[in-house]
């Protein structure tokens, strides 16, 4: 793409997550351009001359970045093998003895050697807190990291003499034959999509996102990716502990963590569960319901998602105390039709506010010379929308949005400068995100992780 | 006899003990002895309540801990848990730093049930050598104004810390001091001396080090 496309980051770098070295471990409380690929792009370093960025992605606490050459570029927390890069024991060759600090090694951008070395051309990059998977141009797929369970950690691929962390990316044996498409990353899990349309899932279940019955016994049983029922599927998403699928008809379907009804399955369909065990239609979101638009793009929080549809339109539902949902303040407990309903037995519910039926969010206005910053207007969301969204990316309880004219919006809670807008640790709605000559510059996409956050952009 | 107070009389508080899945939370609650004996279970709610009684210069007092029993698998703790909560700590393992991802969702969950509770942050396991330190310099918790502590379960290091530092500010009183030590389990590990006084100098230091300034310019 050019001109090339810049990264900007923001949020908590108390971890190292920026990759901007061991001195610059505080907040970044506004998008911030990222000098050290800036002038990486300056030299050439990603393909040559006038080369960027091609994608990115951010994990819990780490962030993968493709350059123009299809090199992998990793950075952040590497406890548990989230880079694909060792960090520990790493001798300077330029000084026989010595050993580089992991502080260093983990805290700036530096090539997944490996795949280099082996031509791996990267086009997709997807990880979760300390997963991190990526497809090359043939659709091959490597994956490293490890995942956790309520118990720590789980392991890689559970294998009997297999290391619980894998530092280098590694193919999948079930996958010899198998093409790859798309990927999604849960909290632990993944879900990657085949180009016959099939999803291959694998991780911890023990929230049942995997679609399938993990005995808690046998829980490394999960790590052994396994092919779901659903067919024809032509995109997946994920949120922290839940997972989606669309169909070629544009049906959605959802499983996984659904105490706070993130998953927006009806209540007549089992939505009333806390859990649902199999992939599940979420009907309120089905083309007939959408003007025979459909869903795009699915991300999801921990316990809230988000859904994009082909007009430019975002939905979403699950939790909403921390304005998740980007509606405004939501009074506590709405069942299925909106009513107020309280629980008898307090000790069992939930007391805090959610939204079960997916709900459309509103946007403000473009923003135009005369006005930066109009406000989100009053009364129901038109439909088209006024202001088309082109991605979304749900962190744990913040979000972005970026918008087909280039701007981006964030919502939420975050007390770490995750919503990227100074010193607010909440947005009740869609709030534009403002930054040093940030009228420059044209939004691409985007990623939320745990306590940061990136955008990719091109200059204007 | 005025020695022997009756339970009933001993002021106790229920402190709610959170933190990511395998953190060292159970661990750390059952290294108390009389509190493991005596602990009950909640079946309702899926939680071990341990009372942890520790001999202070004002006389006995307990903590009545909250420990979830896994139930943080479910994604989230249920409201019940939370509701008149006096006191919280918050544990993440110092080795698995992804742990520390969600410390400021523990707070905000916490906070909003509880509001203005005294709350400790633990950095546990700091007995494993391979941790890391400058980028586990916290800073969360002195942007929050809460304490924060290293410890380590297995080897009972720092263990009455966090609870004499929440005994203080329940009771009100900073001179308030642990007069016998409680029965613990004994030490799994060893903790090297040597390396905690050279952590405990280093987060000395970095409390005395300046919060960064806002740099909150747009333009």
């Amino acid at each position: 793409m050019r001109p090339a496309q810049h990264l900007f980051i923001f949020g908590n770098g108390e971890m190292g997550q920026l990759g901007l070295g061991v001195d610059v471990l505080e907040e970044i409380p506004r998008p911030s351009l990222h000098t050290w690929f800036q002038e990486a792009i300056e030299e050439g370093k990603l393909g040559g001359p006038g080369a960027g960025i091609e994608r990115a992605c951010t994990g819990g606490m780490h962030t993968l970045v493709v350059d123009e050459a299809g090199r992998i570029w990793s950075w952040g927390v590497n406890d548990n093998a989230s880079l694909g890069r060792p960090t520990a024991n790493v001798p300077n060759p330029d000084v026989p003895g010595e050993f580089y600090q992991t502080e260093v090694l983990e805290t700036q951008p530096m090539p997944v050697q490996s795949l280099v070395d082996q031509g791996f051309r990267a086009v997709t990059v997807a990880a979760g807190d300390s997963i991190s998977v990526a497809l090359d141009a043939d659709g091959h797929l490597r994956c490293w990291g490890s995942f956790r369970s309520s118990d720590g950690l789980l392991g890689f691929d559970g294998k009997l003499g297999s290391a619980q962390r894998q530092f280098v990316p590694a193919p999948i044996d079930d996958f010899k034959k198998e093409k790859f498409v798309a990927l999604a990353c849960g909290t632990d899990h993944v879900l990657a999509l085949t180009t016959e349309g099939r999803i291959w899932v694998w991780g911890n279940g023990q929230q049942a996102q995997l679609g399938r019955k993990i005995i808690e016994r046998r829980k490394t049983n999960a790590l052994r990716p396994e092919k779901l029922a659903l067919k024809k599927i032509i995109t997946v998403g994920s949120g922290s502990y839940h997972s989606f699928a669309v169909d070629a008809k544009g049906r959605l379907f959802a499983w996984g963590l659904n105490s706070m009804k993130q998953t927006g399955v009806a209540p007549e369909d089992g939505g009333a569960e806390d859990i649902i065990t199999t992939p599940t239609e979420v009907k309120a979101l089905s083309p007939e319901n959408l003007n025979g638009e459909r869903v795009i793009q699915i991300s999801g929080g921990e316990h809230h998602t988000l859904f994009l549809i082909s007009d430019g339109r975002v939905y979403a539902c699950g939790r909403s105390d921390g304005f998740e949902l980007g509606i405004g303040p939501v009074e506590p407990m709405q069942d299925a039709d909106g009513d107020h309903v309280m629980d008898s037995d307090e000790h069992q519910s939930h007391m805090r506010a959610y939204v079960a039926v997916p709900t459309l969010i509103s946007f403000p206005p473009v923003p135009t010379p005369d006005e930066m910053n109009p406000e989100v207007p009053e009364g129901p969301p038109a439909i088209p929308p006024i202001n088309p969204i082109s991605s979304i990316h749900a962190g744990t309880h913040h979000n972005l949005a970026v918008s087909r004219a280039g701007y981006i919006y964030s919502w939420g809670t975050g007390n770490q400068s995750q919503l990227g807008l100074g010193k607010e640790e909440e947005a009740e709605r869609p709030t534009r995100l403002r930054y040093k000559n940030g009228d420059k510059w044209f939004i691409r996409s985007a990623g939320a992780g745990g306590q940061h956050c990136i955008f990719l952009a091109t200059s204007k | 006899m005025a020695t022997e107070a009756a339970p009933a009389q001993i002021p106790t508080f229920k402190l709610v003990l959170v933190g990511d899945g395998g953190t060292g939370k159970t661990t750390f609650v059952k290294r108390h002895l009389t509190g493991e004996f005596e602990k009950k279970y909640i079946a309702t709610l899926g939680v071990e309540v341990h009372p942890l009684q520790f001999t202070t210069s004002f006389g006995t007092i307990c903590f009545n801990v909250w420990d979830t029993a896994g139930q943080e698998k479910f994604g989230g703790l249920r409201d019940g848990y939370y509701i008149q909560g006096q006191c919280g700590i918050i544990m993440f393992d110092v080795t698995s730093r992804i742990t520390y991802k969600n410390v400021p969702n523990w707070y905000r969950d916490l906070e909003r049930v509880c509001e203005k509770i005294p709350i400790v942050l633990c950095g546990n396991k700091v007995d494993v050598k391979e941790r890391k330190v400058k980028t586990g310099a916290v800073t969360f918790h002195r942007k929050k104004n809460i304490q924060y502590f290293e410890i380590s379960a297995k080897s009972n290091y720092n263990f009455e810390k966090p609870f004499l530092w929440l005994a203080r500010k329940l009771v009100g009183n900073p001179s308030l001091e642990f007069v016998a030590a409680p029965a613990l389990a004994p030490p799994e590990v060893q903790v090297d001396q040597q390396l905690m006084a050279q952590y405990e100098e280093q987060l000395k230091n970095a409390a005395a080090q300046p919060l960064p300034e806002d740099d909150d310019d747009i333009i």
